[in-house]
């Protein structure tokens, strides 16, 4: 096993300092560790996620939505990859495609908690390859391991189906492979480093923040090496191809589908809680007060604090082993821990809204608190010391499951985070209850909507809708076929479509959110109804009307 | 040999030569003891015959070699009477010369060996008058007479006292160039050895041995060092070689201390002091066997020229001819003259008494004239093997047929069957075809990519240390045969010479061939042109069809003598330890690996934009792809050289096929079938890459052409071949012969679809693209060609190409030429299967833009 070697930042380090494996045929296969570990995690994550959003129903919509567009690539017709859609980071809905060309998979959402249980059991196993890389023995890592694992907020993650598992696993295997690269110079680290840098950020796009943090310490490290220009500049190419190019790809899709590179950017938002959520985030527009900068960065404090206080403490032994031994990779580590504050903080900042100081957004640093602690481990070099670290390591992380636990139950800026609580202190279902934030919870109206179409409907096109505010109806109907969404023939189509729906399509399924395309066309259309069109069933926010046929 | 037939044997010589059977065993009775009055011993065991007994004034003799006319005038000289010959076995003629004469008789030559001689008696001068008479020699004196010394001391000097005082030889005068060389016994095969040692014509004369003594002891006045005496006992290669080494210094060839320095060498690389001298560049070939045969007085001639007796050639079959390297020339009067390039031993006798129970007579020759003599007598018997071995012996393997017939029944049959389908159903089938094709190419894209990546995170190359390689002892490594097919190589022909030259290999055991087509004068002319090493043999492949490299190859294995071949191009530039690495990688890998593959780059990368192209490809091919290959016990394509293989394994495989355009990767997957294995090792071999582009398309063609003839000859009987490897393998062959050239025919195809799509939308385009279809298609066109690309950046990275980085990423646009050459070489082999597109080389132009080799990383590389 490759291990860690204490740091000796003064000298450049040997090319080979750690030996590498020589046709070892096992070792070409995932080691019995990794497998068991990834087993035992994919387990626990599917069985809590699968009772909390197929049984106790709480379903976050974001994940559902893009569980519905990874349904419609598949069996949308015509089916599209377009289906993925230009408002999420594409790898967010990517990430589904497997499950969600398994139909019972996708419509009973049981897909959702799957793949998000995949993830989760990534990031762990990829934890437990950073601490063993610190020469950490397995048992003591296995505890800080669960320990990290079992955090509510790793597990709410873990099992709901949202991007963030996908990101942090992502994120940390880039972080994993640069310092596997940083210790071995081998290629293939460099390369894995590179692929999960770019599908991380292509999963979420702030991820790009902390990979051009890791694109400084490559260039600081191989500069410290003296290696010659190309050299350098072979790796950066190296490591930043597959971000360019993945960049690149989504920007080509988004000029040549959209018209518009860049429409990715200009029209994601990225704090906001999908259609299909009740809205009850507080915006300081609604407080009538600007955010202080002072305020944010107090709050942030306090949010990484009582969330995970791991995060604070390791921050500041990493900048304490910079400023005694000029140790690089501490400095890198403070950083990438850090950075997650400074990027919350300048876009809330920046766009003075509240909502970005959610707890989801701050859980970048969770991961990257325990690789730090990975670090101080290795730096601590005498035995006492390393089990002192590990101790308070485990320490930590153990307080951090109450704490976290408290907030989730009562930080105001949350995302259903509440409501997971509930459901597994209670073992209730929580179909219809709300969560902080002024959240509803469940999909009951959509079911029931879902099941009015299919009782209703039955040919290709016969309901004009917009997919991008009733994928959950969508989805649970298993037939997007029925539907006329703005993916089938593009949205100049659709659009006509809508002008003159009469003898086009059957029926108009609309939402009452604002940004129904539909209720825009027809702004009285919920309220007064209009002409050719019958309002014919209503469940939550959705209702059917009949389109009248031409004279 | 039992007494029986050996005296049967004897008993038939004695009827040929119509002389009567002597039985001379036991000897008390046969032999009277009184002739050894008339013939001295030494004489006696000279000449190996045995003086039976006197009646009626004449000598009855007993001689196994009743031919030996000058063994008998000798005798009839040195005893004065006329001879009554009788045949009689060889080792009863030596109990009968025992009985006569006891131990080793004194040999009158001893009293040479002092510093001075009293003068010859008459009956000496009356004894030696009779043996010149008999012998047809002039009869000379060499006392001065009136102050006049007959002995012209200058030209003495042409010889050594030593050698002069040991052979009893003496040059007197020099007239018209022809030397008079006086002895003072005769010599068997006297003559040439003169002219050996004093290097010119020679006139021989006889006086008697207290002149020639005086004489050698006015010319040479102070005394020699002792000579320890000749001893009967059978030399040993040692002690033979140290007299080699004697006759060596004696003849003026070399001095003592390379003399010295050549054992110093032996000492630590084995070999034959003759040999060593000859590699050390000290003697040359001539010289060897003009020395050899001195030493073993041996007749010496050039029979590069001659014309073999056919009936006498017929005798030997051709295979122990070339393991002995001995041609019979001649029967005359029923003695076999056999021409070898080694004095024979007793084996190889044996061997040849296998065939043939005639007596033999050698003729010593240089073993560059005998090889010359093998090829030119046997050229269309070798050509005829390196052409057919394979089609004879396993005719399904050779490409000789394109396709076989059950080939032709199911491809017609399918092609049918589609143009109906297609006729029918158009969108329906090309859906299906489509379908096919892009799951065929998922495959192949996922499977490569798996194996690079295995090879890309593990170092699976046979490892070999430097401290292992300093550990080889030189006198224990084996024969190393090196296999260098040129054909209109002239430009870089010199090259190959000095790239060879840099092997660190014990020089007497590289067995270096340099095939050269006969109909290319010009190579031929070029490597004649500098002095070829002696380990070098210029190997002339006789003109005939097909011309192709593997068929070059297959006729220069038939004369290779090393343990292990390997084959080097004319531009290569081996890593100097390759050949030791390879034998220490043989002795760590199981006994399944028969062959080592090394990896092949290219020295001048930097000379244009094609050249980087080309080496990033080899670099991931070579560093990435064939260690994966390797590692999951897949059959490898070998590489087009600096493949190291066990001889014996190759040719019980049937060696290459030589109607196949990609031999290599051919060999790679019968060498699998057979059960073997191949391994990577971390040796480079640097060569030229094509810098010219239709130069490149034209070779890449080739390789395509020949990776589907692969394909084809091995998918004769699919489901057999899938019995003989096993799935995987069977996968792995699918993707990685087949793959490469289906990928490349099919890649255009989509380049055009996308294209058209993209700025058409076309609707039959949709059509062919059904939704799974479609997103595996945009799966491979989005995701597949950057991996591809990237794979390239990461193979020149591990390689240490940092310089090339950038241009790796532009492989795509190499991929549109590779796919040019791929259609090229499909279509060529419809119309020209066999036909060898060459690769002409030495276009880097001197070598512009040619930077140093940068070795593969001993650990697999870093970024």
């Amino acid at each position: 096993m490759t291990v860690l070697a204490p740091p000796r930042e003064r000298a450049p380090r040997a090319r080979h300092a750690l030996p590498r494996r020589r046709r070892e045929r096992r070792a070409l296969a995932p080691s019995r560790e990794t497998l068991l570990l990834f087993g035992v995690a994919f387990a626990v994550y599917a069985v809590v996620g699968l009772r909390v959003v197929l049984q106790q129903h709480v379903v976050v919509f974001d994940a559902l939505a893009r569980l519905a567009h990874a349904y419609f690539v598949w069996f949308n017709e015509p089916p599209k990859l377009a289906a993925v859609g230009f408002v999420w980071p594409p790898v967010s809905t990517l990430v589904f495609l497997p499950l969600a060309a398994v139909k019972p998979l996708a419509t009973s959402l049981a897909a959702m908690p799957l793949t998000s249980a995949a993830f989760g059991a990534l990031l762990l196993v990829l934890l437990n390859r950073i601490l063993a890389l610190a020469a950490m023995a397995p048992w003591p890592r296995y505890a800080l391991v669960a320990a990290f694992g079992l955090n509510p907020m790793i597990l709410f993650y873990a099992t709901n189906g949202m991007a963030e598992i996908v990101y942090l696993a992502l994120l940390v295997a880039a972080v994993y492979f640069v310092l596997q690269w940083y210790l071995t110079r081998t290629t293939g680290a460099l390369v894995l480093a590179a692929v999960s840098s770019s599908l991380g950020i292509l999963a979420r796009y702030e991820v790009l923040a902390w990979v051009a943090v890791l694109t400084v310490v490559l260039a600081a490290a191989l500069i410290r090496q003296h290696v010659s220009r190309n050299h350098l500049q072979a790796a950066l190419l190296a490591f930043l191809a597959p971000v360019t190019y993945g960049v690149g790809l989504w920007m080509f899709f988004n000029w040549l589908i959209l018209g518009d590179a860049l429409f990715f950017l200009r029209h994601q938002v990225p704090g906001a809680a999908a259609p299909g959520v009740a809205g009850g985030v507080v915006e300081p527009a609604a407080r009538g007060e600007p955010l202080a900068a002072g305020d944010v960065a107090l709050r942030l404090l306090d949010l990484n604090w009582t969330l995970f206080p791991l995060t604070v403490v390791v921050f500041a032994a990493l900048a304490a082993l910079v400023a005694v031994r000029r140790d690089l990779m501490a400095l890198t580590l403070a950083i990438l821990i850090g950075l997650n504050a400074v990027v919350t903080a300048a876009i809330v900042w920046g766009s003075q809204a509240e909502t970005y100081l959610q707890l989801r957004y701050n859980m970048r640093a969770m991961p990257l608190a325990l690789v730090g602690a990975a670090w101080l481990y290795v730096a601590a070099r005498r035995p006492r010391a390393r089990q002192a670290v590990w101790a308070a390591t485990l320490a930590l992380l153990l307080v951090a499951i109450p704490t976290a636990w408290r907030t989730m139950q009562s930080y105001p800026l949350q995302y259903l985070e509440q409501a997971f609580v509930r459901a597994l202190a209670t073992g209730d279902e929580q179909e219809g209850t709300r969560s902080a934030g002024g959240y509803h919870v469940g999909i009951g109206a959509e079911r029931r909507m879902a099941e009015e179409v299919l009782r209703r409907v039955d040919g290709r096109d016969r309901i004009l809708t917009d997919d991008a505010q009733t994928f959950g109806v969508m989805l649970l109907t298993g037939r997007p076929d029925l539907f006329l969404d703005r993916i089938d023939r593009g949205d100049a189509f659709w659009y006509r479509t809508l002008d003159a729906p009469w003898g086009a399509v059957d029926y108009l399924l609309v939402s009452d959110r604002r940004d129904d395309q539909i209720r825009l066309r027809y702004p009285r259309l919920l309220r007064d109804g209009a002409p050719g069109l019958t309002r014919v069933h209503r469940e939550g926010s959705y209702v059917l009307f009949r389109v009248s046929r031409p004279r | 040999m039992s007494d029986r037939p050996r005296d049967s044997f004897y008993r038939r010589v004695a009827a040929h030569a119509a002389l009567p059977y002597l039985e001379l065993d036991p000897p008390e009775g046969a032999v009277d003891p009184a002739v050894a009055a008339r013939v001295p011993g030494w004489a006696a065991r000279a000449y190996a015959v045995a003086p039976v007994r006197v009646r009626e004034g004449r000598l009855l003799v007993a001689t196994s070699r009743p031919a030996d006319d000058r063994a008998l005038a000798a005798i009839r000289g040195i005893s004065g009477l006329d001879l009554d010959v009788a045949v009689a076995p060889p080792d009863a003629v030596e109990r009968a010369i025992a009985h006569v004469y006891g131990g080793p008789g004194e040999n009158p030559l001893e009293a040479l060996r002092g510093a001075a001689a009293a003068p010859a008696s008459d009956e000496e001068v009356a004894r030696v008058r009779r043996l010149a008479e008999s012998l047809g020699l002039p009869f000379v004196r060499l006392e001065p007479a009136e102050s006049v010394d007959p002995v012209n001391a200058a030209v003495a000097q042409r010889v050594s006292a030593r050698t002069a005082r040991r052979l009893g030889l003496l040059p007197v005068a020099a007239d018209g160039g022809v030397v008079t060389v006086v002895l003072a016994e005769p010599l068997p095969h006297g003559e040439r050895l003169a002219e050996e040692l004093v290097r010119a014509p020679v006139r021989l004369a006889l006086a008697p041995p207290a002149d020639v003594a005086r004489a050698i002891a006015r010319v040479f006045p102070t005394a020699p060092a002792a000579v320890p005496p000749r001893t009967a006992v059978p030399l040993t290669p040692r002690e033979r070689d140290r007299r080699l080494g004697e006759v060596l210094v004696e003849t003026g060839l070399v001095g003592r201390d390379a003399i010295a320095e050549a054992l110093r060498i032996q000492e630590r690389t084995g070999g034959r002091i003759g040999e060593v001298l000859l590699h050390a560049g000290l003697i040359s070939e001539e010289d060897l066997a003009a020395s050899l045969a001195a030493q073993l007085r041996i007749p010496l001639a050039d029979v590069s020229a001659l014309k073999p007796e056919p009936s006498a050639v017929a005798l030997l079959p051709e295979p122990l001819i070339r393991r002995l390297r001995v041609v019979p020339l001649a029967i005359h009067e029923h003695v076999l003259y056999l021409a070898a390039a080694d004095p024979l031993e007793d084996r190889d006798v044996a061997a040849i008494r296998g065939h043939t129970q005639l007596p033999i007579r050698t003729v010593l020759t240089s073993r560059r004239a005998l090889e010359t003599l093998i090829q030119r007598l046997f050229a269309d018997r070798y050509t005829q093997v390196a052409t057919a071995e394979l089609l004879n012996r396993s005719p399904e393997e050779s490409a000789y047929r394109t396709l076989s017939r059950g080939q032709k029944i199911v491809f017609g049959g399918a092609a049918v069957l589609f143009l109906l389908f297609l006729v029918r159903y158009p969108v329906s089938t090309l859906v299906a075809f489509n379908i096919g094709s892009i799951l065929f190419y998922g495959g192949f894209s996922l499977y490569k990519f798996k194996v690079i990546y295995d090879a890309l995170e593990h170092e699976l190359e046979l490892p070999v240390t430097r401290d292992e390689i300093e550990a080889l002892d030189d006198r224990d490594l084996p024969m190393y045969t090196v296999l260098v097919p040129l054909y209109r190589e002239a430009a870089v022909a010199r090259r190959i010479v000095r790239a060879l030259a840099r092997l660190d290999y014990p020089r007497a055991k590289l067995d270096v061939k340099l095939l050269v087509e006969e109909d290319d004068e010009e190579t031929r002319a070029a490597l004649e042109a500098g002095d070829l090493p002696p380990h070098l043999r210029l190997v002339v492949v006789p003109d005939s069809l097909p011309k192709t490299k593997p068929k070059a190859c297959n006729y220069g294995l038939i004369h290779a003598e090393g343990k292990y071949v390997v084959i080097y191009d004319a531009e290569d530039r081996p890593e100097p330890d390759q050949l030791k690495k390879a034998v220490v990688a043989f002795a760590k890998a199981g006994e399944r690996v028969v062959c080592i593959q090394c990896k092949l780059n290219y020295y001048n990368r930097n000379q244009n934009l094609l050249t980087r192209w080309f080496t990033s490809e080899y670099s991931s091919w070579f560093d990435l792809l064939m260690p994966g290959l390797d590692a999951a016990d897949s059959p490898i394509p070998l590489g087009g050289t600096s493949n190291h293989i066990l001889r014996e394994k190759l040719v019980e495989l049937g060696a290459w096929d030589p109607f196949n355009v990609t031999e290599d990767a051919d060999l790679g997957i019968r060498l699998h079938k057979a059960g073997y294995k191949t391994a990577i090792i971390d040796s480079t071999t640097f060569e030229e890459a094509n810098s010219d582009l239709y130069n490149w398309i034209r070779q890449r063609s080739r390789w395509v052409k020949g990776y589907i003839q692969t394909w084809l000859v091995h998918m004769r009987h699919p489901l057999r071949l899938y019995r003989q490897i096993g799935f995987r393998s069977f996968v792995s062959f699918q993707f990685v012969v087949g793959g490469t050239f289906f990928a490349f025919l099919l890649n255009p195809v989509y380049w055009v679809l996308t294209t058209l799509w993209l700025l058409t939308h076309a609707g039959v385009i949709r059509e062919l693209f059904p939704s799974f279809v479609y997103y595996a298609a945009a799966l491979g066109l989005y995701v597949g060609n950057f991996v591809f690309t990237y794979v390239n950046v990461v193979g020149t990275i591990r390689r240490g190409y940092h310089d090339l980085v950038k241009w790796a990423l532009l492989s795509p646009i190499y991929w549109g030429l590779m796919s040019i050459g791929a259609w090229k070489g499909f279509l060529q082999l419809i119309y020209r299967p066999f036909y060898w597109e060459k690769t002409v080389h030495g276009l880097d132009h001197g070598e512009p833009g040619t930077v140093e080799p940068v070795p593969a990383p001993a650990r697999g590389g870093a970024a």
